[in-house]
């Protein structure tokens, strides 16, 4: 939907902060109380979800035009989802969507900050985010005995992801990820050299038309391949199969690796024999909680309704649509499998941070960030290392490829904040 | 105002006049905040341009602003007050930004620059002993409160609720706070700060340990506070010492995701109530009474729509419920209702708590809205939220219909202000018939007690609900809200804006007292040049 349809959002907003901010009841120690890294990070009102939406209002209006700090601003934006989820808690506004449809506008108008325009380059030659080479995609699985899905079929599709992929020190939890698969006896495939990205991030970035093709695409390989099932590891690949596919009307049955395994011990197919004494925290992936929830259709058939002129009611002017609205609020993600796999683990202890759940604060890595200004992702993913230090746990666990190297990055000159991180799955596999 | 005038008053918004500052100005800021705490691009500043109540009023218009600085000190502000001195710029100084620009935190002048004071986000000291804290201007309510709650103490916050900045409140503001039947209201907790006057003096008002035994009236603090409070027209607040209170919300147990955070546990000592009156004048009863026992930890009147917005989780199902015609079964006119909190600090005072407020509920007829439990059962949640926390007024107010209008409000005897209610309710009715403003079915007033209704009895404000994007509903705004001015001059009585909107103090006369005058000279001694052209505190006379 155009940028400018979202009009009556970017009016609606009262300026009343409540997007920089966790849950208002929820509020505990100062120093965890925000949401937005973008904000905290860059302090003018303009970076927060309120301040985008009144510059977008005043962009559609041709108040002003491009420049290069405007640019800055639209994209040193992780479209974490936090200040969507903060602002929904008390309104009916789509702030993350008007956020996503101004850097649309941006990619249709050629405005492109350099960085994100080698990295969608790299993503047309060699499909993948990384800015390396499509043979290369494979190499992780490397001896790994397992059905090749460009040539053979398998019910489930373990689709690896960018990150995980060219990622060498992510390779480990790739291939103990299908340990586990194969252990249980799933009959799984990899794409390997011929998997595609998944293009949530690049549609984050403003490339709708990237995502709509890359879409079509991986939703026919999978067909080919006779996949019905989708697993992965990469909560950036869960959230774009899960919800930004879904925004464009398709479903598609994708599991994150944690819900897989949660599953898979639920049933008694994987069961633990080691105990791991560890004291760990657990950092929600903004793709695999908030932005993770599906949209969801007003009746079957009908497309999902994004926003349109409210309807006079029998109370006057309220903001009702024609058909009642499904708003995505971010308590469908996925918050409870991953603390109960922690909770099975013998030996393993789960202490919590402060910003949890739909709630938690992101760890800077998203939407184009990471590549575009890794100064910005770090300095992010180190308060989110405080937050963790703060909570005596001596590792920092989380479910996503993107979340785990952007902490490691942030830790890498040493004088920073320092903690142990694992993937979830790693704790897994010490375990069995 | 005429139709057309107002139009012309509109249309400025969508194409804003732009100033540029010098280069010599530009310069000069920069070399104190550094090029990353300061913008000139129009496309940043546009994220501070918003639309609300203020146009309905007729002032002003939306004017960009040429650059946004961000100190982060006191001694920043105070260089910044010194350049923007020597050239002839003018200050808008903003929190956390709630506000109803161009009357309040708006740009009113093209040469007048935002000061966003969001880098200045400390808080200084907790004291429970001596029950006060330090705070810097961004420090937010909820921030604050989510500190003090686990060392038993909580802090006033004003009705916008806990996104508010404590130290804004407490120096510059007024407006109704739920809690205030037990907190007062801004200006009385204040116990005192570090001023930077406009001239880029600072000063600091209180003895050492931030106390400062003065109340509104006639010394420096009285002046520079006032009753209403200068509304960011004379000069900035960099610290604030404020009084916090006991928190009788202890014990209480949460979890959840959006929008239901979901209580496990309430607390032992706080309970609230959710009362519905079958006419103004038992509620009126029930008020008085409840000022008699002096009883009360948490006070709101509101109207039932405003309430059912507070109690649900969007528009679709609020309109649902409204759409049943529950609610106005249950709830609706000639009935009103209220929600009311009551806290203790021991079992024995809770229970006498308890045997009071149900003998008082049982004298004034009200009921306790059982039904309503079962028809939304989070109601008791919803409604804990929003005395408790404060949580409820974006809901009950934003929510429905885009954006809301502060009309005639009073600070006066609980009898006045419920004739005052039910008149607006009369008058507001031909405005909603028309498609102009939302529905409520009735009278609009949310209302709450100060310090047990002993200073000056209810505060209430006449809030109504429109879609900020239709200029149509704005004129109808505006054409009530001078139509409603009438009938109170008539009387004699004042409106409550009409002691504090500059150009509306003209129009009320001698009934808005000589407040204005008093502010005038106020403004003339301390910001002759008007470098804080707020226009809604006061103008600096030459005949003053």
């Amino acid at each position: 939907m155009p940028l400018q349809d979202y009009k009556l959002d970017m009016m609606r907003c009262e300026k009343d902060s409540v997007c920089k901010f966790v849950p208002l009841m929820m509020h505990d120690t100062k120093k965890y109380s925000e949401i937005c890294p973008s904000i905290v990070r860059f302090n003018f009102h303009t970076y927060s979800g309120s301040g985008r939406l009144f510059h977008a209002l005043g962009f559609i209006r041709g108040r002003h035009d491009y420049s290069d700090e405007m640019l800055n601003m639209v994209y040193n934006c992780q479209m974490c989802g936090g200040c969507d989820i903060a602002c929904k808690a008390v309104r009916d506004i789509e702030v993350l969507e008007t956020l996503i449809e101004m850097r649309v506008r941006c990619v249709e108008d050629g405005e492109i900050p350099d960085r994100v325009a080698e990295v969608i380059d790299g993503l047309k030659k060699e499909n993948n985010m990384m800015i390396s080479p499509k043979a290369d995609r494979g190499k992780w699985a490397d001896g790994l005995k397992m059905k090749d899905l460009a040539a053979e079929r398998a019910e489930v599709c373990f689709h690896a992801g960018c990150r995980f992929s060219y990622d060498e020190s992510l390779w480990p939890t790739l291939r103990g990820a299908i340990e586990i698969l194969q252990r249980a006896g799933v009959d799984v495939g990899v794409f390997g050299q011929a998997e595609n990205c998944c293009a949530g991030r690049a549609y984050e970035m403003g490339f709708q038309g990237e995502l709509l093709t890359f879409m079509q695409s991986n939703l026919d390989a999978w067909k080919t391949a006779g996949a019905k099932i989708v697993v992965t590891p990469c909560s950036d690949c869960y959230a774009s199969l899960k919800a930004w596919y879904s925004r464009f009307g398709n479903t598609v049955q994708v599991y994150h690796i944690t819900e897989y395994v949660h599953k898979l011990i639920e049933e008694g197919k994987l069961t633990f024999s080691k105990t791991y004494p560890l004291r760990v925290t657990y950092h929600d992936p903004c793709h695999l909680g908030r932005l993770s929830e599906p949209y969801e259709y007003s009746a079957p058939g009908k497309p999902y309704i994004m926003d349109e002129r409210p309807l006079a009611s029998v109370k006057g002017i309220c903001c009702v649509y024609d058909e009642p609205k499904p708003w995505r609020r971010g308590a469908n993600g996925v918050y409870d499998q991953p603390r109960a796999i922690l909770r099975s683990i013998p030996g393993v202890s789960l202490t919590e941070m402060e910003r949890i759940r739909s709630y938690a604060w992101c760890c800077g890595a998203g939407g184009g960030v990471m590549q575009s200004n890794p100064d910005f992702a770090q300095s992010t993913a180190r308060l989110r290392i405080e937050e963790a230090i703060d909570t005596g746990a001596e590792a920092l666990v989380t479910a996503c490829g993107w979340c785990e190297r952007n902490f490691r990055d942030a830790m890498k000159s040493g004088d920073g904040p320092n903690i142990e991180v694992f993937d979830i799955l790693d704790l897994v596999l010490k375990a069995i | 105002m005429k139709s057309e005038e107002r139009v012309r008053d509109y249309l400025p918004v969508l194409k804003p006049k732009r100033n540029r500052l010098s280069r010599e100005a530009s310069d000069a800021l920069r070399a104190i905040l550094g090029p990353e705490n300061m913008t000139e691009d129009p496309g940043v500043i546009d994220g501070y341009h918003n639309y609300t109540t203020g146009q309905v009023l007729g002032v002003g218009t939306m004017i960009a602003p040429p650059a946004v600085v961000l100190p982060g000190s006191t001694e920043e502000v105070a260089a910044i007050m010194r350049v923007l001195q020597r050239h002839k710029l003018k200050c808008c100084p903003i929190t956390t930004n709630y506000g109803a620009p161009p009357l309040w935190g708006g740009i009113t002048t093209k040469d007048m620059i935002y000061m966003d004071l969001r880098r200045m986000n400390r808080i200084l000291t907790v004291d429970t002993k001596n029950q006060y804290v330090v705070v810097e201007p961004y420090v937010t309510a909820a921030q604050l409160n989510g500190e003090l709650h686990k060392v038993g103490f909580t802090n006033h916050c004003t009705g916008p609720g806990p996104t508010i900045a404590p130290l804004a409140t407490t120096t510059q503001g007024w407006g109704m706070g739920f809690d205030s039947i037990f907190m007062g209201w801004s200006g009385r907790n204040f116990l005192g700060g570090e001023w930077v006057s406009p001239k880029g003096e600072v000063i600091g008002i209180g003895a050492p340990g931030w106390f400062y035994p003065d109340s509104p009236g006639s010394a420096f603090y009285g002046a520079l506070r006032g009753g209403m409070g200068p509304l960011g027209g004379l000069g900035v607040f960099t610290k604030c010492s404020i009084k916090i209170y006991p928190w009788a919300g202890q014990g209480e147990v949460k979890s959840g995701d959006q929008p239901k955070i979901h209580i496990e546990r309430y607390p032992d000592h706080l309970k609230v109530y959710y009362l519905t009156f079958k006419s103004m004048d038992d509620m009126t009863e029930f008020m008085y009474m409840v000022n008699k026992a002096n009883i009360g930890y948490g006070l709101d009147k509101n109207p039932p729509v405003g309430a059912v917005f507070v109690m649900t989780n969007s528009n679709d199902e609020a309109y649902n419920i409204l759409a049943s015609g529950i609610v106005d079964e249950i709830f609706g006119p000639p009935k009103v209702n209220v929600a009311l909190a009551i806290g203790a600090f021991s079992d024995r005072e809770f229970q006498y708590q308890l045997k009071v407020i149900e003998e008082i509920i049982a004298l004034s007829h009200a009921s306790t809205n059982d039904e309503l439990r079962e028809v939304y059962p989070d109601m008791a949640e919803q409604m804990y939220y929003h005395l408790a926390w404060n949580t409820g007024t974006a809901q009950g107010v934003f929510k429905a219909a885009g954006t809301f209008y502060v009309g005639i409000s009073y600070m006066d005897t609980t009898d006045v202000c419920s004739d005052g209610s039910l008149l607006f309710g009369k008058l507001k009715k031909e405005y909603e018939d028309r498609g102009l403003l939302l529905q409520e079915g009735g009278e609009s007033n949310w209302a709450a007690y100060y310090e047990g209704g002993t200073l000056g009895g209810l505060h209430t404000e006449t809030i109504w609900q429109g879609d900020n994007s239709d200029l149509e509903q704005i004129l109808g705004a505006n054409d009530l809200f001078f139509k409603a001015c009438k009938p109170w001059l008539d009387r004699g009585l004042t409106p409550f804006w009409g002691m504090h909107v500059g150009h509306f103090g003209a129009l009320m006369g001698g009934a808005a007292s000589t407040a204005y005058d008093y502010r005038c000279r106020i403004k003339k001694a301390f910001d002759p040049k008007n470098v804080f052209g707020n226009i809604l505190y006061a103008l600096p006379r030459e005949d003053d």
